[in-house]
Formats: C-alpha cells, sequence, structure tokens
C-alpha cells in the first residue's frame, strides 16, 4: 500500500514537472476516448435496429420486386395487400402473417389536431411485432373496428397522459376511434417510423376495402411474416411468388419476386421504394468502426511519442532506480502504471465530454444516443479501452527507456538515439487524415449534388399542399391559393415531384421490345413553378379530366432517346401507343423536357411521359416569390376557409422533403465530418508531440549550430526539412486509398458525381497547411527558446 | 580601438526563483590579436562573461562593441552572421554532433558563412592535418579520445579563420598531456594573428596568456599583464 502511494506520489511528482507534455496527452486521449465512445454509440444504435424486440428469430417482411423482365428489378417494400390473403389461407410454410397500411388522416383530441400519420393495422399485428404494452390488453386490442392503440408519447400529446384507454379520437367527419392500450414509447431505432395502430377491420380503414376487393392489388401493404420451426427463407419467397400468380388478377404490375428479410436486419438491407426509415449502410458503418479504432490508435502512438519525448531524463531516473536495486520488471510496471492512470483519467474525461457534447452530436446527426442505457456495457467497454490504450502507450516506451538501465548510469557518451520512425509515423498520420477529409469531401459534394442538381430542376421556394379529395374544397383552395400576393405560380400535380405514386407505364414496340417509363399528370405551369425548360417543341397546353384522350403529351430526354430518336426534336408530333393505369393509350409527342429525378439517387432514373390528365391531381406546387411567414399564414387562411376546418392543412417545400429523402446520406456525411474533425486535431496534437520530442533531442544540436552561426530561419529549414518526404509521401499514400473506397462507395448510387481531383488538392492542401503551421509555430518556439547555457553542461 | 569593449556590463539571470546577478559591472577592453585568460572561482560570472562576449547571450545591462559595432543594437540574424564569420567556440564537453564524422564536424563551422564554397575540403583538410586529427577523418566522435574530441572541436572553431576564439575550459575534461596539446594550438593560433579568449581555472594555463583577468563575484578582481 505504501509502495503504491509512493509511485503515486512519484507520478504526480512528474505530472507537475512535465504538465505540458501531460496536458498534451490527456487531451490527446480524452478527445480520442470521447470520438471513440460517440461513434461506438452511434455504431451500436445502428447495429440494433428493432433489436428491442422480442421473439424476431422466425420474424420476416415480405419484399415484394418488381419490373419488367430482364430489366433489374426494383425492390419495394411493400406489397399488394393480397400476397397476405393467399399466404395464409393456403401457405405451408407461414405460421402467422399480419400487415400494416400507412395512412395519412385528420386525427382530433380535445389538444390536438394535426394530420396524423398512422398505420391501419391487422389484429394479430401486436402477436407478431410484440410491442410492449403500458396499458390494456394487445392480443385483443385491434380486435373490433374502430379501436386504435398509440404510444405513451402519442397518447400525452393527444390526452396530456398515459393511461387514455376507452378515449376517442375522431377522424374524418367526426368517425370515432376508441383507444383500447397504450404501447410503451419504443426507441428511435427501429423500422416502425409512426407511433398509432388503428384496427384495419374498421370499415373505411384502407385494409378492409383492400380484402373485399380482390382486384385491387396496388402495393400498399408492408407484410409480416413468422415462418413454421425449419422453415427455410428460400421456401417461402418461391412459394409466395407462386401463389401471386395463380391469384393475381390485375394487370401485368406483378410482383416478379419476392424477398424474405429478417425484421432485425432490415436496416441495412438495400434502398428500396416505400420503407418506412431510411436505410443505414453498412459500409459506412464498419468504416466508421474503422476510423474510430484507428483514432484510438493514433492518440495511444502519439502518447506513446510523448512519453519517449521524454526518454534522456527518464533514462536517468530509471538508471537511478535501477542503481537503488530496482528490477527491469519493476522499472516497466512504474511507466505502465503510469500510462494506465493517464488513460484512465482521459476516458473519465472523454465521458465528461461525451456527457456534455451528446445533444449537440444527435441533434447534428439526427440521432437519439444515450450514453447511459446500457452503463455496465458502455463501463466494461471504456475499461477494456484503457487497458489496451495503456498497454500501447506505455509497452514501447517501456521497454526503450529502460533498455540501459541495467547497465548502470554512467554508460559513456550514450544519448537517446533517435531511431524511433518518427517520420513513417507521420506519413501514415497524415495519409489518414487525408483520407478522412478527401471521403468528407466527396461525401458532401454527393449530398449537395443530390439536393440541387440531381433533381434536375429548381424546387427551391416550391411549397407543396396535398389536396384532399374533395372537388369543392379542392377547386376553392386552387382558385384563392392562386390570388394570395407572394405567390409567383401554382401548378397542379399527380405525385410528383415526390415519389409517393410512381405510375409505371410501357410501350410494347413491334419488335416486341419494352421501353418501361414512368407517367406524370401535371398542369402545364409544372415546368415554370419548377423551373424546366421545354428542349424541344411547346409545353402542354391544356388539362382535362376524361381519361381516354391524353391528346398530348410531352417527354423526358431519357424517353426520347429509348424510343430511338437521334435529336430531341425529332420525337416532336410523333404518336405513340403504350399502356398506363390499366388503359391503352394513343398520344402525340409535343414537346421534350430534360432530364427529372422524382426519385432518389440511389434509384435509377426513368423515362417519363407527361400529361395534363387532371382528375386525382394530389398536390398543389406554389412558387412563393419571397421567403415571408406572412405568405405561409395567408395560405394556412385560404385552406382553412376552403376546407371549412374540418382537415387541417398538409404542406412541405420541396426544398425539406428533399432533405428528409437524404436524411441517412446526411448522417454518414456528420458522421464523417465529425471524425474527420478528430483525426486532424489528433494529427495536430500528435504533430505538437513529436515537435517535442524533436526539441528536446535535437536541443544541443541547435545551441552547436546557433553558436557556429546558424541563423533562426537556417535552424527552422533544418528542423522543417525531415517533414517534406512524409508530406510528399501521405500524399502518395493517401490519393489511391481514398480513390479506391471513394469509387467503391459512389458506385452505390445510380446517379453520383465523379471523384473530382479537386477533393484531392484541398484535403491535401488542407492537412499540409494545418501540419506546417503545427510544426512551424512549435519548431519556431522551442528554436527561439533554445537555452545557450546547454553547450555548458553535460 | 580595442577589437572587444565592453562598458559597464551587467548581468542577471531571472529564469530561477530568485535572480542571480551574474555580472555587476564589467567594464574591458581586448585588443586584436591578444590572448587573455579570465580565471575566478567558480560561479564568479566567467562563462557569462565568454558567452557576452561571444554574443550567445545579451547581457542585461552595459555596452559592447565588437569591432566598433553596437551589440546590444544588432537583430539577432546579424548576430548569427558575426559568430558565422568572425567567432570560434571551444566548449569544455566538447559539443561535437554525435551522428556527424570529424570531417563533417569541421564542416558545421563553415556552414552558415557567406563565402563560396569551393575551396572548403581543402580548408577542412588542412585544419584537420593541424590538428594532428587527419587520420580519423571519417569516424565519429565517440570512437575519439577525449583529447582527440577537443582537437576536432577547435578545428571546427578555427577552420573559418575567425577573428576572436573563445574557450570555456577547453582543457577541463582532459588529462595533463592532453590538456597541453589544446593550449599549445591555441597558441599557435593567437600567434597567427586571432584573438584568443580563454576561460581556466589552471594557473600554469593562464600563466600562457598575455594578460590574465580574474573575476570575482560578478567583478573584474584584478588585471595582470605578463612582463615581455
Ligand atoms: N541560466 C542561469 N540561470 C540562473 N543562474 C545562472 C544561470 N547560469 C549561471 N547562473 C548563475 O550565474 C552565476 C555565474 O555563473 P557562471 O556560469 O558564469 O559562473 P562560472 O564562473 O563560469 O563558474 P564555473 O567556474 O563553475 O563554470 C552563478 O552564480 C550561476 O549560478
Ligand atoms: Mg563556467
Amino acid at each position: 500500500m505504501t509502495g503504491l502511494l509512493y509511485s503515486l506520489r512519484g507520478i504526480w511528482l512528474a505530472v507537475v514537472r512535465r504538465w505540458a507534455v501531460y496536458l498534451l496527452m490527456l487531451s490527446g486521449l480524452s478527445m480520442a476516448y470521447a470520438a471513440a465512445l460517440i461513434i461506438g454509440l452511434y455504431i451500436h444504435n445502428e447495429l440494433t435496429f428493432d433489436r428491442f424486440l422480442p421473439d424476431t428469430e422466425r420474424l420476416y417482411i415480405a419484399q415484394a420486386e418488381y419490373g419488367p423482365s430482364g430489366k433489374p428489378l426494383v425492390a419495394s417494400d411493400v406489397a399488394p395487400a393480397g400476397v397476405a390473403r393467399w399466404m395464409r389461407s393456403d401457405s405451408r410454410n407461414i405460421e402467422a402473417i399480419t400487415r400494416l397500411v400507412p395512412v395519412e388522416w385528420p386525427l382530433r383530441s380535445e389538444r390536438r389536431f394535426v394530420k396524423e400519420r398512422f398505420y391501419w393495422a391487422d389484429a394479430n399485428f401486436f402477436d407478431l411485432v410484440k410491442l410492449p404494452a403500458l396499458h390494456g390488453d394487445l392480443a385483443h386490442a385491434l380486435a373490433k373496428p374502430g379501436s386504435i392503440v398509440l404510444t405513451e408519447r402519442m397518447a400525452r400529446q393527444y390526452f396530456g397522459r398515459a393511461d387514455v384507454v376507452g378515449e376517442v379520437l375522431a377522424t374524418h367527419d367526426g368517425l370515432p376511434l376508441t383507444v383500447t392500450a397504450v404501447l410503451r414509447n419504443y426507441p428511435a431505432n427501429t423500422h416502425l417510423e409512426r407511433e398509432i395502430f388503428a384496427s384495419g377491420s374498421t370499415s373505411y380503414a384502407m385494409l378492409s376495402i383492400l380484402d373485399q376487393r380482390s382486384t385491387y392489388l396496388w402495393p400498399t401493404s408492408y407484410t409480416y411474416f413468422r415462418l413454421k420451426p425449419g422453415v427455410t427463407k428460400a421456401a417461402v419467397t418461391r412459394e409466395m411468388s407462386q401463389l401471386s400468380r395463380k391469384y393475381w388478377q390485375g394487370d401485368n404490375n406483378l410482383p416478379v419476386n419476392f424477398r424474405a428479410i429478417p425484421v432485425v436486419k432490415l436496416h441495412f438491407e438495400p434502398q428500396g421504394d416505400g420503407q418506412m426509415r431510411p436505410r443505414g449502410h453498412l459500409n459506412s458503418v464498419r468504416a466508421l468502426m474503422v476510423v474510430s479504432v484507428m483514432i484510438l490508435a493514433l492518440a495511444a502512438i502519439n502518447s506513446a511519442g510523448l512519453i519517449l519525448a521524454e526518454a534522456r531524463e527518464r533514462e536517468r531516473e530509471m538508471a537511478l532506480y535501477a542503481a537503488l536495486g530496482a528490477t527491469r520488471f519493476k522499472q516497466i510496471g512504474y511507466i505502465m502504471r503510469e500510462a494506465a492512470l493517464v488513460n484512465l483519467a482521459s476516458s473519465v474525461f472523454g465521458l465528461a465530454v461525451v456527457e456534455r457534447v451528446l445533444p449537440y452530436v444527435n441533434a447534428q446527426l439526427g440521432v437519439s444516443l444515450v450514453l447511459w442505457a446500457s452503463p455496465f456495457a458502455v463501463l466494461t467497454g471504456v475499461m477494456v479501452s484503457v487497458l489496451i490504450m495503456s498497454a500501447l502507450c506505455g509497452m514501447y516506451p517501456a521497454m526503450r527507456i529502460t533498455r540501459f538501465s541495467q547497465g548502470g548510469a554512467a554508460h559513456k557518451g550514450h544519448e537517446p538515439d533517435n531511431s524511433i520512425n518518427w517520420p513513417g509515423w507521420v506519413t501514415a498520420q497524415l495519409a489518414l487524415v487525408m483520407v478522412l477529409l478527401i471521403a468528407t469531401h466527396t461525401m458532401s459534394r454527393q449530398w449537395h449534388f443530390a439536393m440541387s442538381e440531381a433533381p434536375g430542376f429548381n424546387g427551391d421556394k416550391v411549397l407543396m399542399v396535398r389536396l384532399i379529395n374533395s372537388t369543392t374544397v379542392t377547386q376553392q383552395f386552387s382558385e384563392a391559393v392562386r390570388k394570395i400576393d407572394g405567390i409567383e405560380l401554382a401548378a397542379e400535380s399527380f405525385g410528383v415531384p415526390t415519389t409517393e405514386f410512381a405510375r409505371p407505364g410501357w410501350i410494347v414496340e413491334p419488335s416486341g421490345r419494352v421501353i418501361s417509363f414512368t407517367r406524370n399528370s401535371v398542369h402545364p405551369d409544372f415546368f415554370k413553378v419548377f423551373h424546366v425548360p421545354i428542349l424541344s417543341g411547346r409545353n402542354l397546353s391544356e388539362t382535362y379530366l376524361t381519361p381516354e384522350v391524353p391528346r398530348e403529351i410531352l417527354i423526358n430526354a431519357a424517353a426520347s432517346k429509348a424510343l430511338g430518336f437521334q435529336k430531341p426534336s425529332d420525337a416532336i408530333g410523333q404518336i405513340i401507343d403504350y399502356e398506363a393505369d390499366q388503359t391503352f393509350f394513343s398520344s402525340k409527342i409535343v414537346g421534350v423536357v430534360p432530364d427529372l429525378r422524382f426519385s432518389t439517387v440511389y434509384e435509377p432514373s426513368h423515362p417519363m411521359i407527361f400529361d395534363g390528365f387532371a382528375k386525382y391531381f394530389t398536390q398543389i406546387n406554389l412558387r412563393l416569390s419571397r421567403d415571408d411567414p406572412q405568405v405561409l399564414n395567408r395560405i394556412d387562411t385560404v385552406w382553412n376557409e376552403a376546407a371549412g376546418g374540418r382537415v387541417p392543412i398538409e404542406r412541405q417545400f420541396y426544398r425539406d422533403y428533399l432533405t428528409n429523402q437524404y436524411r441517412d446520406m446526411y448522417q454518414q456525411l456528420r458522421a464523417f465530418t465529425l471524425v474527420s474533425a478528430v483525426a486532424m486535431l489528433q494529427s495536430v496534437l500528435g504533430l505538437t508531440g513529436l515537435c517535442i520530442f524533436l526539441a528536446r533531442h535535437q536541443l544541443r544540436e541547435m545551441a552547436i549550430r546557433r553558436a557556429l552561426g546558424a541563423t533562426f530561419q537556417e535552424l527552422l529549414i533544418l528542423r522543417l526539412k525531415p517533414f517534406l518526404w512524409p508530406a510528399v509521401l501521405s500524399c502518395v499514400i493517401a490519393w489511391p486509398l481514398a480513390g479506391l473506397a471513394l469509387s467503391f462507395w459512389l458506385r452505390s448510387f445510380q446517379a453520383h458525381i465523379p471523384v473530382a481531383i479537386s477533393s484531392f488538392l484541398l484535403a491535401s492542401a488542407l492537412v499540409l497547411f494545418v501540419s506546417a503551421i503545427t510544426l512551424a509555430i512549435h519548431s519556431a518556439h522551442s528554436i527561439r527558446c533554445t537555452p545557450m547555457r546547454i553547450l555548458r553542461q553535460e | 580601438m580595442a577589437l572587444i569593449d565592453l562598458t559597464d556590463i551587467e548581468h542577471l539571470y531571472s529564469g530561477a526563483q530568485k535572480p542571480v546577478h551574474a555580472l555587476r559591472g564589467v567594464s574591458l577592453e581586448i585588443d586584436a590579436g591578444e590572448f587573455v585568460a579570465i580565471t575566478g572561482a567558480s560561479g564568479s560570472g566567467k562563462s557569462t562573461l565568454l558567452n557576452i562576449i561571444g554574443t550567445l547571450e545579451r547581457a542585461s545591462a552595459g555596452r559592447y562593441l565588437f569591432d566598433g559595432q553596437r551589440v546590444e543594437a544588432t537583430p539577432e540574424r546579424k548576430l548569427a552572421n558575426l559568430r558565422a564569420n568572425k567567432i570560434g567556440f571551444v566548449f569544455q564537453n566538447f559539443n561535437l554532433l554525435d551522428h556527424l564524422t570529424v570531417f563533417d564536424n569541421i564542416a558545421l563551422g563553415l556552414r552558415y558563412r557567406r563565402d563560396p564554397v569551393a575551396g572548403r575540403r581543402e580548408r577542412i583538410l588542412s585544419v584537420l592535418d593541424r590538428v594532428g586529427l587527419a587520420h580519423r577523418a571519417d569516424h565519429l566522435p565517440r570512437q575519439l579520445s577525449g583529447g582527440q574530441q577537443q582537437r576536432c572541436a577547435i578545428a571546427r572553431a578555427i577552420v573559418g579563420d575567425p577573428q576572436v576564439v573563445l574557450a570555456d575550459e577547453p582543457t577541463g575534461n582532459l588529462d595533463s598531456t592532453n590538456a597541453g596539446q589544446v593550449m599549445g594550438i591555441l597558441e599557435d593560433i593567437n600567434a597567427q594573428g586571432a584573438t584568443v579568449i580563454v576561460v581556466t581555472h589552471a594557473p600554469s594555463q593562464a600563466d600562457r596568456a598575455g594578460r590574465i583577468i580574474e573575476l570575482h563575484d560578478g567583478r573584474v578582481h584584478m588585471t595582470r599583464r605578463r612582463l615581455t
């Protein structure tokens, strides 16, 4: 015990004497611990999506794959409601099946009235997806028509308290939904994005309507199923395809294939249509994992370097201990204990930092990470890292420093040699930071591309207002809203520019070749609202209500090419025959517009046809002439007048819609920005440490050269010159590595920017500039402060 | 006019807890070509004085003219040039660079001069010869004896034909044979016209100088000239 106290005292004295070095070590290590912890929490969050659900071993979601034969299939999380019906009656592989159909309807309580996003759910939903209940009995909660189940959070929003079983929410025209159970709040890392489930057997629920009409087969439902024990995924997939072929009565938009995806793995499945939450990216998670380990290693090795900076003094100290009879083992133990203490302190600081910055990180990443969700796991993780890190920090310096001590203190003419491979280490460190910065810059470019260039139209300042299924409301609103001062132009559309209703169509050429496209119905002003130029020909001239007569259509450049026209102008005046929305059309091409992208950059962009079919317009797009909350207020007023206060307005800026579409990409970007910044700081600290190390080791040399007449500049150049090669070499290593990794990453997009040389130049310039400044400042300082007295001392 | 002209030089070390008044008003003139020995008890300020003469440190107060140039008013860069071209240093502990050979250590004495590079090699070889180390040119300092190391250090100091050679206890770490050799070389240099200032404890060595300056507690206690 006294021995330990004595050594603690020794360490404390060492700390006081070399506080600058310890400060550097502590800040570097704390930052690394904090960064690694945050990334660790983020990775854990990503990897545990839906893991809170019990009994999920045999629980799957059915992903349907659509597309004309021979073309790459498009996966979708939503399948026709019928698939589940057939499975329920015919399947030999499935134990239970259940569905959700998303719905956006107004819900009203005394406290709250909004257009709510919730699900129609089959009665057995909670048998399969075992969300925990807070109040009520989930086994029967959705059995009766008109029943509704919500989370505690939602209950509080609507009623101001949790136990609301028996309360009633009103929807359209006062139709009642009675609360039968309240769910415990579930964590944010689940694929379930909504928190209210209403009974699908309710007579006006989409789910019951779909089940009553066997021909209503459009993709609407999230289909969950539980396999019988021992059944393979492949078997059930095959069965689902067979059954849909057997029962299918609709058009040829038949899911060609099904994939069974374990619910707990859904988060890392590739992008598909109609997913509830943006998907995670396993490769990014892996990359982050590697990077956070590297940041820890960086900090550890930098600390080892700092301990070595003291080597000369330490060797004397150790030699003294040796002379006093300490074994080498004991001496190593002394240094290791010091490393362990520094690491322990740093980890505590790191935890404190995380506690402070986590809310900010959460806001930046759009996640809700919690530090102390499982304290035991966090602490164990931290302790294990402290152990590993201590070994990394302490072992090598300890071995080196104690190397000579056994030979006695007066080891003749011995100077600690500089043979540590610091140029190699600097190279590696700079290269890592460069790779990260290049990656971050490229990610940021891709994100900006997705947000502004990829759509091919200008949706800034365009407000999309959802129209409702009432001609009078729609008409009154459309007319009145156009008169508002501050609205430049308005145009209705069906689904676009979002991807809510992708309406596929086909042109079967005489040769039998199928050209698939999407059909879009818009008001002629749509193109002006979104600043889309007409490449050739003219705009649509009118809208019309009868489906049979799309007299004139516009196509996009991709369609023009797919149809075999050399130039867009060649397409003008041509008549094409095609099938869409279960109807055959024969229309004349009057104009060609550029390629627009309504889908995300993850999905391919399709040839398109635009017509003026006005019957099912789902939204009106308003281009605002200025940023003015007054205008929004006036729009709301006009809506409320038109809707008579029965349906709340649902409006969203296109920009916000897009931001939401790319939440996942933005999250990755932020995560990488964070780690690059930390890595950069680490390398600055590392270089600072190296400067201290070099300053110590070259003290006498610098003094001698100064006495011999070297000027300050000459000494500075002498000190900095050895960094030239590592700088060059780091670029040589970082560039191809980053290039490779990024082209791999970019290939996961259907539309992406090319890897740009500017990213490489910028990242390298920044890294080298910051390093040069760091080195120059510290070297200049140490050279200026070279004590000439050292020349007199042995 | 004297080559080195010090008037009321004071020096205060303020780094430590208690400031140390190392020099308390030293006035001194040393002419070109003189051989001066500085003696005095330990801590009397000899090294401090020598460092100030060599422009390695600046005096806290007083006036210092080197060859008519006001040192206090000269920027550091100019002083570096001055050291490179006009002053050579020899230290008690040699201060050779371990990773450079004897030849390269000596070359360092020319490294920071502005004069042409051509002919440097010959000059180095000739000083090597003069200090008797010609056969050791490619050795590293640690492969030499103490005396050889000091001769190497002297060679470095004189390779550029400085006007002044400053030696702070150059023989302090050497036995008498080696010490005699080193003093001999310094006398040689002096004979060829360089001003030599040596700090020493040994009276026998001090006696070889033309003038002995004894410091006591930061002041010039006594100046003695050898009678010729
Ligand atoms: N860097 C310094 N900081 C503080 N005090 C110093 C410093 N260098 C020297 N001193 C003090 O200044 C005084 C003069 O020191 P100096 O080294 O000039 O003495 P010296 O005559 O050369 O002694 P020695 O014969 O032991 O070499 C001494 O009291 C010494 O302790
Ligand atoms: Mg001295």
